[in-house]
């Protein structure tokens, strides 16, 4: 059930991040790359010390040069960017769809997996270095959820049996084997905690900020339904909301309760399809994106839930722990 | 017969390419202009020299508008000098003089410099007029603490214009050359069009808003805009999401005061023109939302023309639709706004017309996206908005676009660097 659910959701989420590089502006990291060619086409860093040489009045223009040259090399850059971030595009989604349908040990799925998370890290940073929109300098930790998503599904096709059939002939499963795996399942449940617990920690930071976006999907998603805000209202929606979101971070870090899980899995699927209830059909993506701030507390619910029944149903130890944890 | 038909066509064909030849030298190629040149006009900042000029406006362009400079050094009174007529700088001939309002240091870079020192940083004085005569050159001296600066001249916009003529443009982040480039090009084609009202800027000045030597750069470029006759071009200033940070509004002259960052506004052209700035860079509902319904009831009912100028464009050629498009469009709509003009993309674009969300000749034309010295993206070909087999364009490449309009018509040209206009396109009055 678990991992039915981590692969679905990591295959919802690539097939979703998919769409903005394909049809839109591309990945911050192509983002990130075209800037340092465009840059370095017009020498900026030269360009930025002479000027500065002008304007202090340490040189003259006549002696220094700030002419950039225009490249047939650069031009065969930008493009190349732009066929690798197309091509990283296509990538996520033969992943995505690989995702769905792997059950069992795959070297390959689960290095593709590792890539793809590797790539996630990585445009999370970009968009770090991109700037330009509010709180950028916090995007790698709130969107750690969606980063540890593949690497969580890699994790899991290394650990599986290699057999094909998810039914064995004594009508246990392929993932029984997993239930003695005491490290993987440390790992997983730690990886997974230390994610969503950032990834809902920043969240509530920015709605206690009054961050502007999540007023506007307060706003827009009232006027679905005829109700209207004042601006102070909002404000303090997003400030119970924001200490909720930092309380449920510390409670998901600190404890195993299912409460907690529950109340974040519902929490982290409502304000992640709070971009459809504002912005109509076009949210849609926005929203699949997001899937993981939900899904990954459903998950780990469901791994808790399996942990426990069949660690009844195959006799071992109820005092058992995931780590240094009991469940539950 | 045959001779005078001849004789016809010969002069028919040498008009044509007159003509011709007179459109393509309209706007000159700037693209490979020497820098070297360019960069000789710009001011050493020290002492108490002032540099780094500005005019902005918001509020009625006939009567009011923020003179603004720098000096390196603090100290002193900063005080501008001004009046109707030219005094080659003698102080004491001026009719007015103003105390400039509101002065301070520049908030500093949080990085050091590579030595380890810290950049020195400048001050900004704002003058803010009020009362001017429209349709009025000003002639106006800058001093702080005794030091003058040459004598600069602006024009007010007329009470009730015939004709209003501006450049729109944004994105002048990155590329310090292109910027240059630009901005010479700016200042070119106001010294050949002395009709050309100012420079509606659609934000992203520089890459990161908190850098104090980002905005250095680009103040002291600015004077580039200023002609070799000494016009300054009053700018009308919308803030680009890279604009963070408490500079924006000491460049600018705004009041950061909190949560109250209220970077919106309108500007008003007599009866002819008014432009609504709005902030993609804050919650488009709320306090930002009921400005925009007042400034529409009150401004569409008296403006032949209506602008609204914002950075984050709200049907984009690139990116994807932002929150505020939810919010802007049906009042823009309500009340049939003409052109919004918008930034951020990185390209050139102009849509079809839209209402509801399809192409509809009553509705709003969408132009931008920023070209003043940023990087160019290439615009994505498969929006039904940009379609050019429906009428629209896009194209990227450094550029501005050149606004001209009068009680009947406007008139949208897309002019690149090189010189070319890369796209025309006309719209009559509403009825």
């Amino acid at each position: 059930m678990w991992a039915i659910l981590l692969s679905a959701i990591v295959a919802i989420q690539l097939l979703a991040m998919a769409k903005p590089i394909l049809w839109e502006d591309g990945s911050d990291l192509y983002r990130y790359a075209t800037k340092q060619v465009d840059l370095s086409q017009a020498k900026e860093d030269v360009a930025a010390s002479s000027l500065e040489a002008i304007i202090n009045g340490t040189a003259t223009a006549s002696e220094l040069s700030i002419e950039s040259e225009k490249t047939a090399d650069d031009q065969s850059r930008q493009q190349l960017i732009l066929r690798i971030d197309r091509g990283v595009g296509y990538f996520l989604i033969v992943v995505g769809i690989l995702a769905l349908f792997v059950r069992r040990r795959s070297l390959v799925v689960a290095s593709l997996l590792l890539i793809v998370g590797g790539w996630c890290v990585a445009d999370s940073f970009a968009a770090l270095l991109n700037g330009g929109k509010a709180y950028s300098g916090l995007t790698p930790c709130s969107l750690a959820a969606r980063s540890v998503m593949p690497f969580l599904l890699a994790l899991l096709l290394l650990v599986l049996p290699k057999s094909a059939s998810t039914k064995l002939e004594n009508g246990s499963s392929v993932f029984d084997s997993l239930i003695r795996n005491r490290r993987f399942l440390n790992v997983f449940d730690i990886a997974a905690r230390l994610a969503l617990a950032s990834t809902f920690l920043v969240h509530g930071y920015k709605a206690v900020q009054g961050h502007y976006p999540f007023r506007d999907l307060i706003n827009l998603s009232a006027r679905r339904i005829g109700l209207e805000f004042s601006t102070d209202s909002v404000l303090i929606m997003l400030k119970v909301i924001g200490y909720q979101d930092i309380l449920l971070a510390v409670f998901v870090l600190i404890t195993r309760s299912k409460f907690i899980l529950y109340w974040t899995a519902i929490w982290g699927c409502v304000t992640a399809f709070s971009r459809v209830t504002a912005l109509g059909f076009s949210g849609v993506d926005l929203w699949l994106v997001r899937s993981a701030n939900g899904g990954l507390a459903l998950i780990l619910i469901a791994l808790y839930w399996w942990f426990e029944k069949r660690g009844n149903e195959l006799k071992l130890s109820q005092k058992v722990p995931l780590m240094t944890y009991k469940p539950l | 017969m045959k001779m005078k038909t001849t004789t016809f066509r010969l002069l028919t064909v040498s008009l044509c390419s007159i003509a011709s030849l007179a459109l393509a030298d309209e706007y000159g190629d700037y693209s490979e202009i020497d820098l070297e040149k360019v960069h000789q006009r710009i001011t050493t900042l020290s002492g108490s020299t002032p540099a780094q000029w500005r005019i902005t406006v918001k509020g009625d362009a006939a009567t009011s508008a923020t003179v603004s400079w720098s000096t390196l050094e603090p100290e002193g009174e900063h005080v501008l000098y001004y009046g109707r007529k030219p005094t080659g700088g003698d102080l004491e001939k001026y009719d007015h003089k103003q105390e400039c309002q509101r002065s301070g240091q520049y908030t500093g870079d949080s990085k050091k410099k590579k030595e380890g020192e810290k950049i020195e940083l400048a001050s900004y004085h704002h003058a803010a007029l009020s009362g001017l005569e429209p349709d009025t050159t000003y002639y106006l001296t800058m001093v702080s603490n005794g030091v003058a600066s040459r004598e600069f001249h602006f024009r007010t916009a007329p009470a009730e214009p015939e004709q209003l003529i501006f450049i729109h443009g944004g994105d002048s982040r990155s590329g310090i050359t292109a910027r240059s480039r630009v901005n010479h090009m700016i200042a070119q084609m106001i010294e050949q069009n002395p009709e050309i009202w100012g420079l509606v800027h659609g934000g992203d000045y520089v890459g990161s808003g908190k850098s104090y030597s980002q905005w250095k750069a680009w103040l002291s470029q600015h004077e580039l805009t200023t002609t070799r006759q000494n016009r300054i071009v009053p700018m009308v200033v919308a803030k680009g999401n890279h604009d963070g940070g408490q500079l924006y509004g000491e460049v600018f002259d705004f009041i950061e005061d909190g949560d109250k960052q209220v970077y919106y506004y309108n500007t008003t052209f007599g009866d002819l023109a008014s432009i609504i700035t709005l902030d993609t860079n804050i919650s488009g509902t709320g306090a930002q939302e009921e400005f925009l319904k007042a400034s529409l009831e009150k401004l569409r009912p008296k403006s032949k023309w209506l602008f609204t100028s914002y950075h984050r464009p709200l049907y984009p050629a690139v990116k994807s639709m932002p929150s505020q498009k939810e919010v802007f469009v049906p009042h823009f709509e309500k009340h049939n706004v003409d052109i919004a003009l918008e930034a951020d993309g990185h390209n050139i674009k102009r849509t079809v017309p839209i209402r509801d969300d399809k192409k509809d000749p009553t509705g709003i034309v969408y132009i931008g996206e920023g070209g003043l010295g940023v990087g160019q993206r290439t615009p994505k070909t498969d929006r039904w908005y940009t379609d050019s087999k429906e009428g629209a364009f896009i194209g990227k490449g450094h550029h501005v676009m050149l606004l001209t309009m009068d009680r009947d018509k406007l008139q949208i040209k897309s002019i690149m660097l090189t010189g070319d206009v890369v796209d025309e396109y006309v719209q009559k009055v509403r009825k």
